[in-house]
């Protein structure tokens, strides 16, 4: 994150104390949107539609009517989530351009709590790549060094918020896609447990790995913002064991289990800062090394590659063209995927499930690096580490698909640098369902190494 | 959605680039599960049905 930039929190604070008004953090916001459009981080921000919202946030406040800490404050939202106002093209050519006229759930529950809907950021086309350089309107540049890839899917998410265009925003996770750009952009990113948050209006990409979750300057940020996206949603059958979020504090010694093994290396410097952030915490950590590391990135290829396949079959035969090459040869792919290796993929992601659940000894949370290795320059195919070439897209998916094939929430938070200025995360994973858990844990975790 | 046109095949590297994702893929399952009771994961909860029995 660069320097100086408010959190939510700050930006709640300023609001209550009469230092701010919504249009003055709007036209703010704006002001920053102007200074930083060379990211690329925006498909669209309309001035009157955020101002209207702010000028109406205002009159609720000054008619003590206010509807939430949250309410007059701007945040982002990424270009999959259907909105009413604002047309969601996913940055594919495929789509039409009009507003959809609904707003999904997590939208729906934010413009309800008096949040300004402050346009809709760049992602990777359909959210199906982890660079972010494969949208229709251009890749996203890092704010860090804009020779370097954002990471995706949620790019413009993550540079909107690293820029400080708004304090937070909301991205989308099915490999990785909130905490690999989170990461790559030195700010937060919270990949809920699958079944927590509702998935209603955010265009699928993998049903069954599709996890929305925020963006945001701080943990603290991440706390206000949770309770919009958990709970049970009817119009998201996958959430009916979901319960409304409930703050929870940790005080007890974490006892944390780093992941080593074939398949999870990363660079001498990324894996220095996160040890070194692991050492000054005042948690208890062992390390456990997983076997078939490889595989299980393969068995979320087949999964992800074909249930994307299934989801965009109607559009495929309708409109191929409007897909570009690169997503077309994927979607190809998963259509010829059999049953059987599909269901093959599916009992290894069990066997991973159980592996971390049953296999690793007492555990409150696992770390690993977020990412391998910095993020790649914007044309970098392939990244070496720890005497490995790895393709970008795989290195970048690295740690983060294990989050996507157990359905275990994820945290993301940084940690460092590297020599050459760009940002280094790390990556916490909790025990299924107990996200609040996992990040009143981040916080602790934090914390301490803060007090070191 | 109206069904169209015909739309571009695809070319050889795009067909070459396919095969070689398969190759992949395939390559990466062909590890046998140990257990002959272990489960696929459930699509709509992944943590649910999936209990080593």
């Amino acid at each position: 994150m660069l320097k100086n930039n408010p959190t939510l929190e700050q930006q709640s604070l300023a609001l209550a104390s009469g230092k701010e008004t919504a249009v003055s953090l709007t036209l703010k916001a704006l002001d920053k949107a102007e200074e930083f459009k060379h990211l690329n981080a925006y498909v669209v921000l309309n001035k009157e539609i955020s101002l209207a919202q702010a000028e109406a946030s205002d009159a609720r406040r000054a008619a003590g009517k206010l509807l939430s800490a949250l309410d007059g404050i701007p945040i982002a939202i990424k270009d999959n989530y259907l909105t009413k106002d604002y047309p969601t093209t996913a940055c594919s050519n495929a789509r039409p351009l009009e507003p959809s006229g609904q707003d999904a759930t997590i939208v729906a529950n934010l413009r309800e709590a008096g949040v300004i809907i402050f346009g809709k950021t760049n992602m990777d086309e359909w959210a199906f790549s982890p660079t972010n350089v494969n949208s229709n309107i251009g890749p996203v540049l890092n704010p860090h060094n804009t020779k370097h890839v954002t990471g995706g899917s949620s790019g413009g998410s993550a540079a909107a918020v690293a820029s400080g265009i708004v304090a937070a925003a909301l991205g989308s996770d099915t490999g990785g896609s909130i905490r690999m750009p989170a990461a790559a952009c030195g700010i937060y990113g919270f990949k809920p447990s699958y079944g927590r948050a509702s998935r209603h209006g955010v265009l699928p990409l993998s049903w069954s790995l599709d996890a929305p979750g925020p963006l945001a300057s701080s943990l603290q940020d991440i706390e206000m913002l949770l309770p919009y996206f958990l709970g049970n949603d009817p119009k998201d059958v996958s959430t009916f064991a979901s319960t409304d979020f409930k703050k929870e504090q940790s005080n007890n010694t974490l006892e944390i289990v780093y992941l080593t093994g074939d398949g999870l290396e990363s660079s001498a410097e990324v894996e220095q800062a996160v040890k070194k952030s692991l050492s000054a915490s005042s948690a208890h950590v062992k390390e456990a090394e997983l076997s078939h590391v490889d595989n299980y990135y393969e068995a979320w290829e087949a999964i992800i590659f074909s249930e994307a396949a299934s989801y965009h079959q109607p559009l495929l035969q309708a409109n191929a063209d409007g897909f570009s090459s690169s997503l077309r040869v994927k979607l190809e792919a998963g259509s010829r995927l059999t049953a059987l290796e599909v269901l093959h993929a599916q009992k290894l992601r069990s066997r991973l499930i159980n592996t971390l659940t049953n296999e690793l000894g007492e555990w409150d949370i696992i770390a690993t690096p977020t990412l391998p290795v910095t993020a790649p320059s914007q044309n970098e195919e392939e990244q070496e580490f720890a005497g490995k070439t790895v393709h970008a897209h795989k290195s970048m998916l690295w740690f983060c698909v294990l989050g996507n094939m157990t359905g275990f929430p994820c945290v993301t938070l940084p940690v460092g640098f590297s020599d050459d200025g760009l940002p280094i995360g790390i990556m916490l994973m909790g025990k299924p369902n107990e996200d609040e858990k996992l990040l009143a844990m981040a916080m602790q975790f934090e914390q301490s190494i803060k007090n070191t | 959605m109206e069904k169209n046109k015909q739309f571009t095949p695809l070319t050889k590297a795009e067909e070459q680039e396919v095969l070689e994702i398969l190759a992949r893929i395939r390559s990466g399952l062909a590890i046998p599960v140990e257990s002959q009771f272990e489960e696929p994961a459930h699509l709509l909860n992944s943590g649910a049905f999936n209990v080593k029995k």
